[in-house]
């Protein structure tokens, strides 16, 4: 340009030198192109090198003074080289100049009025080697030497009023710099006066320009007005209101251009409505290749500053304001961008109303985004970072209102209506590391969500904050954190859960993969809410104000696998989990984790539930246990490994009870891999156990085997509609009891207390005690199920104060084993050790009785009338004689069906007997009874009570026999005892 | 005459003394425990007794071992526990009562958890290999009547 500028300026003066020339030719020299012809030709044959042709010179000076005008037909410079667009370097058909030569010669200021080159064809052109074509004019060696020396001009100021060019075809090429330009039907006019006022206009009708490979114009029309301050001796010019239009594009600058050392601006620019699609076409590919995709539609005005250094690289611009219309877009803009030739630093503050489909584009091909926005947004970033929606290098804030939205991403899709959106990216406060990208509130009217067939969610208004990661990167895993308040209803379901909830204030973290379905996404969740409906497979809950914190978070191996917890503390809950279980209780408050296996059948082994629960006024219902379980309070923990109850109190059919203690291994015991292990407290003011055992028997026996029980119930005929309570054998189960009242078959027992165990398939009672009406108890008893028509049952039985009619009356089939008991009325002592197996429906199987027995009883009434008649007949008792008997002692031991009465002493009125004998189950006898006072004499008492034999028979027994106490159920009963406990020790395998 | 004459009374007596008192129904050689060893069925019933040998169930004292079961009341072999319920202590004895032979069957039940005992005695009236008779010794009237099982 500079080199461009001063061959220009030598030329304009060398021209103006030949005018000069011509001029003082003509003075001395009569006016006419035949004289001033060869003159001038002579002349420029010395000042010019090449090749040229001077046509006729004609000039006028007096009709033109003080000035002389100066007329050549035909001025031409041809100067072939090598690669040259052509060999014609000038060719003015006509060069008219008029010039003011008193003002040149006298004070050395060259004015010029007129210089017109009407027709003007030029080819200008530069060698790689940077010789130029237009370089024929002879100056003096020194200035040939130094080409970057100073240029300065040979007079003191220059004044031209008019010059005026035009040509169908301009041309330059520049192969050292790989420039071409090429003007076609340009019209060049301009003014100088003194070179602080420049004014310079082009236009061109056709302007096709190129830079290295980059076509910079292509047939544009041009036209130019500047006016300008040149200062040609430090390349510095400065624009007044210069005008630039490149076709319709219309550009307004002002400022100073500087040439010298390197390319420097600092202009103010304004444009006309700039239409993007045509502007797009106009700019070099290389400019347009980063959006040629886009088509991008609409207009933009600008008014900016500029400043640019090429040597420094350094640009600014400030944009006063910028608007764009955009496909259906409209953005304002205020603001800065720096570092315009390189990476381009935006500070932007914008004011949008912009369609979301108009953004699409620039957002990830599985997203897609529908609905408006508007409102104001600031930027500061690189618009590479911004084109490549690196949006976390820069600054992006934004305070927006979004109408309609409808946003959806692969599965994801959220819609909402009307929503203030304030929002900043990256997120200056993160709460964790990953929701570094994106912190936002929405004030939104609804709210609906989805993800395809896992998740969805519908809010009324309220308040939604969010934090999230990047989700526009390609990192499938989204990382969210969520806040909602709402006054309003939120409906959530995930898979199989569903809620409804009240009022809530949400506050959840979520973590989930949207490529891999098989993972768990992570949920971090606390909320309040007042009211919530929710279910999951088949568990259904409705909580009233209430709080909750809950997790779900895939398992550290097996991220398939899914870790719940959750704490939740409500004033109501109702609950049920499928057919298993429903509860309802007041206040309550539940800490629960599970671990979720898909592999396993039972619900408790398919959750791995681990609880710990405390509730009031709750009620329960299962399956297995018909009544309603009413719970006025209870504290406990769960898990299948162990289940502790700290502090009970249950209301269950007829029974309450509390209950404490521990029970171990209940997740092996329901795979069948171990012991059901358990040590309970329980207390009760009244218990049936009769329902009891309705509820818990077990399927089988603890040898039966699935054959057995099935052939067994084939072949039984009396029993076999029994179900006997069968003892399960893989439980370990000690119950301490202390019961105020207990109904047990038809009686009930007061103060019942002791030990029951259930254990290797036997069920013991130890020393349990209790009061009832037919007497003051204790009991031993061990009750065990080999087969389910072959029940075991043994006891150590010892009863105070006995009224035995009630006794009769408690235990059935006692008259069975003790016949003779039910002749005797009054009050007893009774021992009892026996054991027997029972059939299913616990009739004793006689053939397997075994026992002893002592009675003590005084003041009895023995026997009825009629069989008392006919012995006290016998022995002429006094007839006032009532059937009592002072005292009575006997021991008897049971085998099969006979009782053996060892020989006891019976009082009656005067009378002593010994009295010993057998006595059969079928209720016949055979007794012998030796009266030892007042007369000795023998009596063989045999049959039934209805059909009795007496007959005399020799004295079995001494006159003092006194009988021996063989103390046979104190020694048995204290061993029974002993090898009862040691009985449990045995090990019974479970099958 | 006279000397004759006591002779013959002392013969006489010798020869009533000298004579068995075997009850009419005889048991037979061999020894009576051994002949005992065995299974019997009750007759009319299915109710078993099995007396053991010290070969097979090493004896306690002078007693050996055996058990019973009833198959009427649904009680089988494999429902009794060793020395429980069902089992029993047995040894035969032989006394002269009255001038009379009498072999004294002593039995002890056992119970399933231990340590009573029921004892209890009868007299063997008949026993040979075949058959079996007994009859609780207070009261001879009851006799039980057994055929040999095995």
């Amino acid at each position: 340009m500079k080199k461009l500028f001063k061959i220009l300026g030598i030329t304009l003066g060398s021209l103006v030198a030949l005018v000069l020339v011509v001029a003082a030719v003509a003075v001395w020299c009569v006016f006419t192109p035949d004289k001033l012809t060869p003159v001038v030709r002579q002349v420029s044959d010395k000042f010019i090198s090449c090749e040229h042709e001077v046509g006729e010179v004609d000039l006028t000076f007096f009709s033109t003074f003080p000035e002389f005008a100066l007329r050549i037909n035909g001025l031409y410079l041809i100067n072939p080289m090598e690669g040259a667009q052509s060999d014609t370097l000038l060719a003015a058909p006509k060069v008219v100049a008029r010039v003011n030569p008193v003002e040149f010669l006298k004070n050395n200021n060259l004015i010029v009025r007129e210089l017109s080159l009407p027709d003007v064809q030029a080819n200008i052109f530069i060698n790689p080697d940077g010789q130029t074509n237009f370089d024929v004019f002879v100056t003096s060696p020194d200035t040939t030497a130094e080409d970057t020396a100073a240029f300065s001009l040979p007079f003191d100021s220059l004044s031209v009023e008019g010059i005026s060019l035009t040509s169908p075809c301009l041309s330059f090429v520049d192969k050292k710099d790989s420039i071409n330009a090429l003007l076609l039907n340009t019209d060049l006019s301009g003014s100088v006066d003194g070179w602080d006022d420049v004014m310079l206009r082009l236009k061109s009708e056709s302007v096709s320009a190129t830079l290295g490979q980059t076509q910079y114009a292509d047939n544009v029309q041009l036209q130019l007005s500047v006016p300008a301050e040149v200062y040609l001796d430090s390349m510095h010019f400065v624009l007044h209101d210069a005008e630039l239009a490149v076709n319709q594009f219309e550009l307004g600058l002002d400022g100073t251009v500087d040439l010298n050392p390197s390319f420097r601006t600092d202009l103010s620019l304004r444009t006309n409505d700039w239409e993007i699609e045509p502007l797009l076409q106009l700019l070099p590919s290389s400019f347009t290749d980063g959006i040629k995709d886009l088509r991008l539609k609409g207009d933009f005005q600008l008014s900016a500053a500029a400043q640019l250094n090429m040597q420094s690289r350094q640009s600014h611009v400030h944009i006063d304001q910028l608007e764009a219309n955009v496909w259906n877009s409209a953005v304002k803009a205020q603001g800065d961008i720096d570092d315009l030739l390189g990476k381009m630093w935006l500070d932007l503050s914008l004011n949008l109303d912009v369609p979301l489909k108009d953004v699409a584009r620039w957002i990830p091909q599985n997203m897609s985004v529908n609905g408006a926005v508007n409102g104001t947004a600031s930027a500061q970033i690189f618009l590479d970072d911004l084109t490549a929606m690196h949006l976390e290098k820069g600054k992006i804030a934004g305070d927006l209102c979004l109408a309609d939205i409808d946003f959806r991403m692969d599965s994801l899709m959220a819609a909402f209506d009307k929503t203030r959106l304030q929002f900043s990216i990256p997120n200056a406060q993160p709460s964790r590391k990953a929701l570094g990208w994106l912190a936002a509130t929405l004030q939104m009217s609804e709210l609906t969500f989805r993800q395809t067939g896992t998740v969805s969610a519908d809010l009324d208004p309220g308040t939604l904050q969010i934090e999230s990661g990047n989700i526009l990167s390609s990192d499938p895993v989204i990382y969210a954190k969520v806040g909602l308040r709402s006054s309003g209803k939120l409906h959530a379901e995930m898979d199989s859960m569903a809620a409804v909830m009240q009022a809530p204030d949400l506050n959840a973290y979520a973590e989930f993969d949207t490529k891999d379905a098989s993972k768990i996404p992570v949920l971090v969740a606390n909320m309040t809410f007042d009211d919530l409906q929710g279910n999951y497979t088949d568990i259904a809950a409705h909580l009233r104000k209430s709080a909750l914190k809950a997790s779900i978070v895939g398992g550290r191996r097996d991220k398939s696998v899914p870790l719940l917890s959750a704490q939740i503390s409500t004033t109501a809950l109702d609950a049920s989990m499928g057919d298993s279980l429903t509860a309802k209780t007041a206040n309550f408050s539940l800490s629960a984790k599970a671990r979720y296996n898909s592999k396993a059948d039972k619900l408790l082994l398919k959750w791995n539930p681990k609880l710990d629960v405390e509730l009031k006024h709750g009620e329960v219902k299962v399956p297995a246990l018909p009544p309603l379980i009413e719970i006025p309070q209870i504290k406990f923990a769960y898990s299948n490994r162990d289940f502790v109850i700290d502090t009970s109190r249950v209301l269950l059919g007829n029974s309450d009870f509390c209950l404490s203690g521990e029970i171990k291994n209940i997740g092996k015991w329901i795979q069948q891999k171990d012991t059901l292990l358990g040590v309970l407290n329980f207390t009760s003011a009244r218990t049936d156990v009769n329902e009891f055992m309705e509820w818990f028997s077990a399927d089988k026996g603890s040898e039966e085997t699935a054959d057995s029980v099935s052939s067994a119930s084939a072949e039984a005929t009396s029993v076999e509609d029994a179900q006997p309570f069968l003892v399960p054998t893989d439980v370990n189960l000690t119950l301490n009891t202390h019961i105020d009242e207990t109904i047990i078959f038809n009686q009930v027992a007061r103060n019942l207390g002791g030990q029951i165990y259930i254990q290797n398939g036997r069920l013991v009672l130890e020393e349990v005690g209790f009061v009832c009406r037919a007497a003051k108890l204790q009991l031993t008893a061990m009750y065990r199920t080999p087969r389910r028509n072959h029940l075991y049952l043994g006891f150590d039985y010892h009863m105070l104060d006995v009224n035995i009619q009630e006794l009769v009356n408690m235990i059935p089939g006692l008259t069975t084993m003790v016949p003779m008991l039910d002749a005797f009325r009054g009050n007893a002592e009774f021992h009892l050790a026996a054991e027997t197996y029972l059939k299913a429906n616990y009739e004793p199987k006689r053939s397997t009785l075994r026992g002893a027995c002592s009675i003590f009883g005084k003041d009895l009434v023995v026997m009825d009338n009629e069989t008392f008649s006919k012995i006290s007949k016998l022995l002429m008792f006094k007839k006032k004689t009532e059937n009592l008997v002072d005292s009575i002692s006997a021991e008897m031991t049971l085998y099969k069906n006979e009782i053996n009465v060892y020989p006891f002493c019976v009082s009656i009125d005067n009378y002593m007997a010994a009295l010993g004998g057998r006595h059969n189950l079928d209720m016949s006898f055979d007794y012998h009874i030796n009266l030892l006072k007042p007369v000795y004499l023998g009596v063989d008492v045999s049959g039934t009570f209805d059909n009795l034999d007496i007959k005399l028979a020799p004295c079995r027994y001494a006159q003092d026999f006194r009988p021996l106490f063989h103390n046979k159920v104190n020694t048995q009963s204290a061993e029974l005892r002993t090898l009862i406990r040691e009985s449990m020790r045995k090990n019974v395998k479970i099958q | 005459m006279k000397k004759f004459s006591y002779l013959l009374v002392l013969c006489t007596l010798v020869l009533l003394g000298a004579n068995s008192c075997t009850p009419k129904d005889e048991v037979a050689s061999p020894q009576p425990d051994r002949l005992l060893i065995g299974t019997w069925q009750e007759n009319a019933t299915r109710h078993f007794v099995r007396f053991l040998s010290a070969d097979e169930d090493p004896m306690v004292g002078e007693y050996r071992f055996g058990y019973e079961w009833d198959e009427d009341d649904d009680v089988h072999p494999e429902d009794l526990i060793w020395h429980g319920n069902g089992w029993f202590k047995w040894k035969v004895e032989t006394d002269t009562v009255s001038h009379k032979s009498v072999i004294r069957l002593t039995e002890i039940q056992l119970m399933d958890n231990g340590g009573a005992e029921l004892p209890d005695t009868y007299i063997i009236t008949t026993l040979n290999s075949t058959t079996f008779e007994y009859a609780p010794e207070d009261n001879l009237k009851f006799t039980h009547c057994f055929t040999k099982a095995d």
